[in-house]
């Protein structure tokens, strides 16, 4: 959790700085950032206000760019069978890619059998309240210092990503998955709203279970049956490589 | 006020993907094709969003040069994660060499 609450503090201020050089008023800015609880999603409503798009586009787009929630909420699916209804609204609100990678790591290993939604939104509590002070930090220096989202405070996330991607790459498969996501999401960058992303993420998902299956078709059962295993444990790597480097 | 409107608007837009899979599918056992291809998610989804942040940083054509400290540091970040494997330092490398060789640059 550390690492994401310590990216997350350049990105927010990052976010208050382009809220108030958007042209919104200080209230509008912290008010978007606290009810798209997105980075994407509020970068991006930021350029597109700035650039007077009308009303539909900007909800269209945050709409689009909410399609990787998705599958994340897909992906989590399986564990809130026992959650009652009300718990599940919060913990969609508070399903940030943060938050995603953490609760899935833990889940996947078997940590949090009792009570998960609370520490799930423990974690998503933690990081929107860092998120949003880091957002008021940023509107007090956009108004003080001139020129301040030049200075490559979205690094950081990027770095992350990254590390995420290099940590945790098991296996061939995993490397096709990225590459074919990667290449595709080059090609498709003109595609409006950032479509590009989901289209790339569908590909390069594709393309990694695809080479599974191929793999398999080609293999005794135990071997395949063993490797499946693998790549089901490829987030858990990191959450182990993260606790040793604490 | 309309902007109060276009915020609470792109806040529902955002809210929705994230909640309805978790209020209706929860009872649901998942085709194993898509439970694959959810495991492929994570490192695809990573790999879209850092692509363009590390070719294209200023979203104006790719820039593959040696002056652009995004891929230098990216490709630090990505190196030394496959050395180390420990998170939290190679995201730290990552950041040091990105701000030093933007320094470096002017």
């Amino acid at each position: 959790m550390a690492p994401f609450l310590a990216s997350a503090v350049p990105m927010g201020i990052a976010g208050g700085v382009l809220g108030l050089s958007s042209g919104l008023s200080a209230w509008s800015t912290l008010g978007l950032a606290m009810a798209v609880n997105s980075g994407t999603a509020q970068f991006v409503g930021f350029a597109l206000i700035a650039n007077g798009a009308g009303w539909l586009t900007i909800i269209l787009t945050t709409l689009i760019l909410g399609l990787r929630m998705l599958i994340y909420s897909t992906i989590l699916t399986p564990h809130v069978k026992d959650v009652p209804q009300r718990w599940r609204m919060l913990l969609g609100f508070g399903l940030i890619d943060a938050v995603f990678f953490v609760a899935i790591e833990r889940l996947k290993k078997g940590e949090l059998t009792r009570g998960k939604h609370l520490y799930f939104l423990g974690a998503s509590g933690v990081m929107y309240i860092t998120w949003m002070l880091s957002t008021v930090v940023g509107m007090v220096l956009g108004s003080a210092v001139p020129d301040l989202e030049k200075l490559g405070l979205d690094f950081p996330m990027t770095a992350m990503f990254v590390a995420m991607l290099a940590t945790g790459l098991a296996n061939w498969r995993v490397a096709a998955a990225i590459c074919s996501a990667g290449l595709t999401v080059m090609l498709t960058h003109s595609l409006p709203y950032n479509l590009g992303i989901v289209v790339a993420t569908v590909v390069g998902a594709g393309v990694g279970t695809a080479c599974e299956y191929a793999m398999k078709s080609g293999t005794v059962d135990t071997a395949a049956t063993d490797d499946v295993s693998d790549s089901g444990h490829v987030e858990s790597d990191h959450v182990e490589n993260k606790e040793n480097s604490r | 006020m309309t902007m109060t409107l276009l915020i609470l608007g792109m806040g529902l837009c955002s809210f929705l993907p994230r909640y309805v899979p978790l209020a209706i599918f929860a009872n649901r056992e998942m085709h194993p094709v898509v439970k694959t291809l959810l495991n492929y998610t994570p490192p695809a989804v990573l790999a879209a969003l850092v692509f363009p942040a590390i070719l294209a940083p200023s979203g104006e054509g790719l820039e593959i040069t040696v002056s652009n400290p995004y891929l230098i540091g990216g490709v630090a970040t990505f190196v030394a994660g496959l050395v180390s494997k420990k998170f939290l330092l190679v995201t730290a490398i990552g950041i040091v060499v990105f701000f030093l060789s933007r320094w470096l640059l002017g």
